[in-house]
């Protein structure tokens, strides 16, 4: 959406399909947080890399899994070097299938 | 856009009956948060795990990133504009814009303060990998012991 189609009569409607009066004080600041905010829309709409993501989830905390006491120590260890053998399903975050090294055997 | 979104839905009672109450700043961003459209909340996000992976391929040859947390030192209390190369913006809107595309990937960061003696100091952050604080930290500790980051608290 282009930007600069959004006026006061334009947000003044949108926010009455969701039950907000903007006090006419407001309005202006509204105006240009909603253009800015309708300026990124257009940027993450126009690279079509990004469409090939399929889901679309948020990123939330770490689930307990994560930060359990069983996958500290197993994550505990040094930079190694060996190709990723094990991958551990973290629930909530950005990066679904991350790997997880094994630690060095002694 | 998914910060406004997300704080508009969380204070959107509040935003109906007594807007005039909130920080004017942040009052207009919720506003305007309220009215996103799913699609362009879905899109974000959809953004947002893509840019995730992209970053994510970064750390297959470096264990740690160093980049700048602000574009300039602290300023000083009531001064809302900042000039950074000749331009004139305003501070608050700016102020996040090196550590907003990455706090919202969700990558560990430490921010650390290099010291420069009679000025402000300025911020630097250390950036790792998933799930790697420990890099962040050992590396900002590093700093530390150098004498590069510290945070002496003014004489008052």
């Amino acid at each position: 959406m282009d930007p600069k189609l959004i006026d006061e009569a334009f947000v003044a409607c949108a926010a009455r399909g969701v039950g907000l009066e903007i006090h006419p004080a407001h309005m202006p600041g509204v105006v240009s947080y909603f253009q800015l905010i309708a300026g990124m829309a257009e940027s993450v709409t126009s690279e079509p890399a990004i469409n090939s993501i399929k889901a679309a989830p948020g990123c939330g905390s770490p689930s307990r899994e994560i930060t359990s006491k069983r996958v500290q120590a197993r994550t505990r260890w040094k930079r190694c070097k060996r190709p990723p053998v094990r991958s551990i399903r973290r629930g909530g975050s950005c990066y679904p299938k991350p790997h997880v090294h094994a630690p060095p055997r002694r | 856009m998914i910060t406004a979104a997300e704080g508009a839905n969380l204070h959107l009672a509040n935003l109906r009956r007594r807007a005039h109450d909130f920080e004017p700043l942040s009052r207009d961003r919720f506003l305007a948060g309220a009215l996103v459209p799913a699609t362009w909340y879905l899109q974000a996000q959809r953004f947002r795990r893509w840019y995730a992976l992209q970053v994510a391929e970064l750390f297959r040859d470096v264990d740690a990133i160093i980049a700048p947390s602000t574009p300039v030192s602290a300023t000083p209390v009531g001064v809302d504009t900042v000039t950074v190369a000749g331009e004139t913006m305003p501070i608050r809107p700016n102020l996040g814009i090196f550590t907003q595309p990455i706090s919202f990937i969700g990558l560990p960061v430490a921010a650390v303060p290099i010291y420069r003696h009679g000025q402000m100091p300025i911020g630097v952050q250390v950036i790792a990998a998933p799930w790697r604080e420990d890099l962040c930290l050992r590396i900002a500790a590093a700093l530390e012991a150098a004498g590069v980051a510290r945070s002496p608290v003014a004489a008052l």
